[in-house]
């Protein structure tokens, strides 16, 4: 699938329509994920999958209809399916119509390096990696994956829109008795992978973590890594929606224009980030262009994301949702951030995380793969696991520290962070 | 599509395969969902293609496409093959046996009354504005949202040890929310998802209509309630709050193979190690039984045969509070030292490798026909909870802290005023010793879940967790909000 089919579909597709307007998404994967526990790989999967949407609009109604056939026969199949759908639509007294053309920023995050890697060489990689896991008398875990994706919108209003990229991912566990260390390295380009590093650092501190002590729960000050904060911090993009606000229903109620985060703190989502590049297609807005978004700057609320009927309504900026973003920082990395730091807990990855109360972003959830006691710039030894309920708004508020920030989970780029009172609410056994 | 299924398994083993099973698979399904008084999502889905599950050497292999024709089939087969000799690479010394499944050749379809896509758009879209108008009616409601969906996956298994079975699996769900607001403050209140293997009568029987002004005024409610007083205190929880308690705790616990570390990675591993099954252990009281039934009318785990072809079994999880077995796939089963599967191996979809899932794990009702009501009248001090809210647990299925739905204090027996944000923590096997009333089976519902996650890459699966309702003592509860 590429532009040009794009291109003669929709034109099939408006040639045969019996309805106002129509578009069509299409979505393609090929992807290959191998898996290993146990020091050995215990799964390998290879998918090649393709999914296309076509939505019918008349009258201020849409029906849609999804298929997996994408020859001329099952688009025209979905089209009709879309069709009758529609006219057994009631009217949306919130449609919004299809937009027209789009000009899409340029992000380059198609990297043949990754296209291009085998089964084989990940097979390779892990043996290496796994064997030298057993050495330790410790089992290895994780995924190696690669893949090249592609999205593809059209409609008959004429947006026309498409973007290929690539993602990589190495992933490892290391588990003994008493102990687990993990870490993970994900990017669009592979060469920017390093597996060696990537198991290195789930050894060193599923090393330090054993013969873990149990600890009080209570607040500590607490070193988050900026993989921890990446992972609270999706929880936050998600409610940062404009109309809940508007609603009475989020946390962000009147807060636009408002100082709620550290001065130290800029949160912006930009498909052109040099360092955190992002898809320049919004998909949850009918396949427009997506512009830069400031969410936050030196703390105060600037934007909230605001859908393309919300913005009509209230008659304010349609800003993309951001659940891809950059946050500001400090300069030091997560070692000199320790070497700082007198007292305290330092936390590796968090697990299971979930609102517990969404009006004050509150979350639950609990340490994983390495929690340490810090004193006088060292980890002292492992605690065990705890589980937390704290807001990040209230952290990012106070901050005592922020560091270089670092790129997670391909879409985030975010710094770890030093707090003074983090809440661990209770311990678990291990 | 059974001869594409054959024909995958066949080029397969000329390609080298020691084993090979394929899956032909096509999705449909229908969701209406609307916001408010505006219809969001109208559409229909509808997906196909070809797995095929290859072992070489003692290394798996698996490859899928989303066409299904013979030489997409063919295509897929040998990929896989290619896959398995790369596995083979770091396979180790344990190579992967299978254990053993006599082949099968059958049918398998879900009982349904009225076929959920008979339905028109129209009419479900009607049904579920009135709703939200319904909803929106009750001051101090600024949002209503409700949504239902209709699932037919009909699918074709083949192996190379001879199994044959073509499955036709059917489910329908439905659920709506109200969302209540007031200064600075907000709450929620839903008529909870409930999916069964059934057809629209399910839907039918809910009378979703009729309850959609009681949730909109509870939601309101909940604005103006009373905090619960923290501490440790007795807790009364209803079946639609408790199968996720069962779900979490007891469900993901006793998957074999997380036990054995392939979840260590991603979904985390178990408390229930192999020595609590050979040496005993203690789960809960002594009148916990957990049994799965993949047989069971309706459930959502009920399929005829799992993705690996073994048959839908019954069996023992838990019983007088004693550990008895874990679920298992055909790769798993024999390190705990069964001789066969029970049959928990199965697929999100024709694109992803059969995992060990949970089965329909079900609490049974207690012996006698005690109602809720009897168990809240042994309760001096306690809160009852209807329903979902925040659930958490850790990777190794111990530590746990749940909210719920709708929550109400009990006062000397009897259940009392409301109150908001109330959430619970425990641990596993504490909070399984500590009930010590269970109610009758008049009271036993079959809730279940169709997107619990896992694995990777991330697979979605259904089952039911049915349950009746429970009494459990000195928890530990504490307020939601600071």
């Amino acid at each position: 699938m590429n532009t040009e089919w794009l291109k003669e579909t929709i034109r099939l597709v408006e040639k045969r329509k019996d309805v106002a307007d129509a578009s069509l998404f299409l979505v393609v994967e090929n992807e290959n994920l191998t898996r290993f526990a146990e020091n050995r790989i215990t799964q390998n999967t290879t998918r090649h999958r393709i999914q296309l949407q076509v939505t019918a609009v008349h009258n201020k109604r849409r029906g849609m209809s999804e298929t997996s056939d994408v020859s001329s026969r099952g688009v025209l199949a979905a089209l009709r399916k879309a069709e009758a759908i529609v006219k057994l639509t009631p009217e949306d007294p919130e449609f919004v119509d299809l937009p027209g053309p789009q000009r899409y920023p340029i992000v380059r995050r198609f990297f043949d390096q990754t296209a291009n890697l085998t089964v084989e060489a990940k097979a390779k990689v892990i043996a290496k990696l796994t064997a030298e896991a057993a050495s330790r008398k410790t089992t290895g875990s994780g995924i190696f994956r690669s893949g090249d994706y592609g999205l593809y919108m059209a409609n008959t209003a004429g947006l026309l829109a498409d973007h290929a990229w690539t993602e990589a991912e190495f992933s490892m566990t290391a588990q003994s008795a008493d102990s687990s260390g993990s870490a993970v390295g994900q990017d669009e380009d592979a060469a920017k992978i390093n597996p060696e590093a990537v198991a290195a650092e789930a050894f060193r501190f599923e090393e330090l973590g054993r013969n873990p002590r149990e600890l009080k729960p209570g607040a500590y000050k607490t070193l988050m890594t900026a993989r921890s904060l990446a992972e609270l911090m999706p929880f936050v993009a998600y409610q940062m929606d404009r109309r809940a606000a508007d609603e009475g229903r989020s946390f962000f109620k009147n807060k636009i224009g408002k100082k709620i985060l550290s001065s130290k703190i800029d949160i912006s989502a930009d498909p052109k980030d040099r360092l955190n590049p992002g898809l320049p297609i919004d998909l949850y807005n009918d396949g427009i262009s997506r512009k830069k978004a400031v969410l936050i700057e030196k703390g105060v609320l600037r934007n909230l994301w605001t859908r393309r009927y919300w913005a009509k309504k209230k008659r304010v900026p349609m800003v993309s949702p951001a659940l891809a973003f950059s946050m500001s920082g400090g300069n030091k990395s997560l070692e000199e951030m320790i070497r700082k730091m007198d007292r305290g807990l330092l936390v590796m990855h968090l697990w299971y995380i979930r609102y517990v109360n969404p009006m004050d972003l509150i979350l639950t959830g609990t340490s994983r793969d390495g929690l340490f006691w810090v004193e006088d710039g060292r980890i002292k030894h492992a605690v065990k696991h705890m589980r937390f309920n704290e807001s990040p708004m209230r952290m990012l508020k106070n901050p005592l520290a922020l560091g270089l920030p670092e790129r997670r989970q391909g879409s985030m780029l975010l710094p770890s962070v030093l707090v003074k009172d983090f809440n661990w609410a209770s311990g678990t056994t291990f | 599509m059974k001869d594409l299924a054959e024909r995958a398994v066949e080029a397969a083993r000329l390609a080298g395969a020691d084993y090979a099973d394929s899956r032909v698979l096509i999705v449909l399904d229908q969701t209406v969902q609307v916001e408010d008084l505006s219809p969001k999502f109208i559409g229909d889905q509808h997906d196909a293609g070809i797995g095929v599950r290859v072992l070489k050497d003692g290394a798996w292999g698996f490859a899928s496409i989303s066409r299904v024709d013979k030489r997409s089939a063919e295509k897929a087969a040998k990929e896989a093959v290619a896959v398995a000799k790369a596995s083979a690479l770091a396979v180790g010394r344990d190579k992967i046996i299978l254990a053993p499944e006599s082949p099968h050749i059958g049918c398998f379809e879900t009982k349904v009354a009225i076929d959920p896509f008979s339905i028109p758009v129209d009419e479900k879209t009607a049904l579920l504005l009135r709703i939200n108008a319904t909803m929106l009616k009750v001051k101090g409601i600024v949002k209503a949202e409700a949504r239902t969906r209709a699932t037919r996956r009909h699918q074709f298994f083949a192996s190379s040890e001879g199994s044959s079975i073509e499955t036709l699996i059917t489910s329908v769900n439905a659920e709506y929310t109200a969302v209540a607001a007031d200064k600075g403050d907000s709450q929620t209140r839903s008529l909870l998802d409930f999916p069964l293997n059934k057809g629209w009568e399910h839907i039918l029987s809910r009378k979703m209509e009729d309850q959609a002004g009681r949730i909109a005024e509870e939601a309101v409610a909940k604005l103006s309630a009373a905090y619960p007083e923290e501490g440790l205190i007795d807790l009364i929880l209803d079946p639609s709050h408790l199968a996720l308690t069962i779900h979490e705790s007891v469900g993901h616990a006793t998957e074999l193979d997380r036990v054995l570390g392939y979840e260590a990675n991603f979904a985390g591993t178990s408390f229930v190690t192999l020595d609590k099954k050979e040496q005993g252990f203690k789960y809960g009281s002594d009148l916990i039984h957990f049994v799965a039934d993949n047989t069971l009318e309706g459930g959502l785990a009920t399929t005829g045969w799992d993705d690996e072809g073994v048959a839908c079994q019954k069996w023992d999880i838990i019983k007088n509070g004693m550990f008895k077995n874990y679920s298992s796939t055909r790769e798993v089963a024999m390190r705990a030292g069964y001789n066969r599967s029970f049959g928990s191996g199965r697929a999100d979809s024709y694109a992803s490798m059969p995992i060990n899932r949970i089965p329909n794990l079900c609490l049974m009702p207690g012996e006698k026909e005690i109602s809720p009501e009897e168990l809240v009248a042994g309760v001096k001090k306690g809160i009852c909870i209807e329903g979902r809210g925040s659930w958490s647990i850790d990777q190794r299925r111990l530590n746990f802290q749940f909210g719920g739905d709708v929550f109400y204090e009990i006062k000397n027996g009897k259940k009392d005023r409301m109150l908001r944000d109330v959430i619970y923590q425990s641990v596993t096997p504490d909070f399984w010793g500590a009930v010590d009333g269970i109610s009758g089976a008049a009271w036993w519902e079959p809730r279940g879940f169709q997107n619990c996650g896992k694995g990777e890459p991330m697979q979605t699966a259904q089952m039911t967790n049915g349950a009746p309702w429970i009494r459990v003592r000195n928890i530990r509860v504490s307020r939601g909000k600071k």
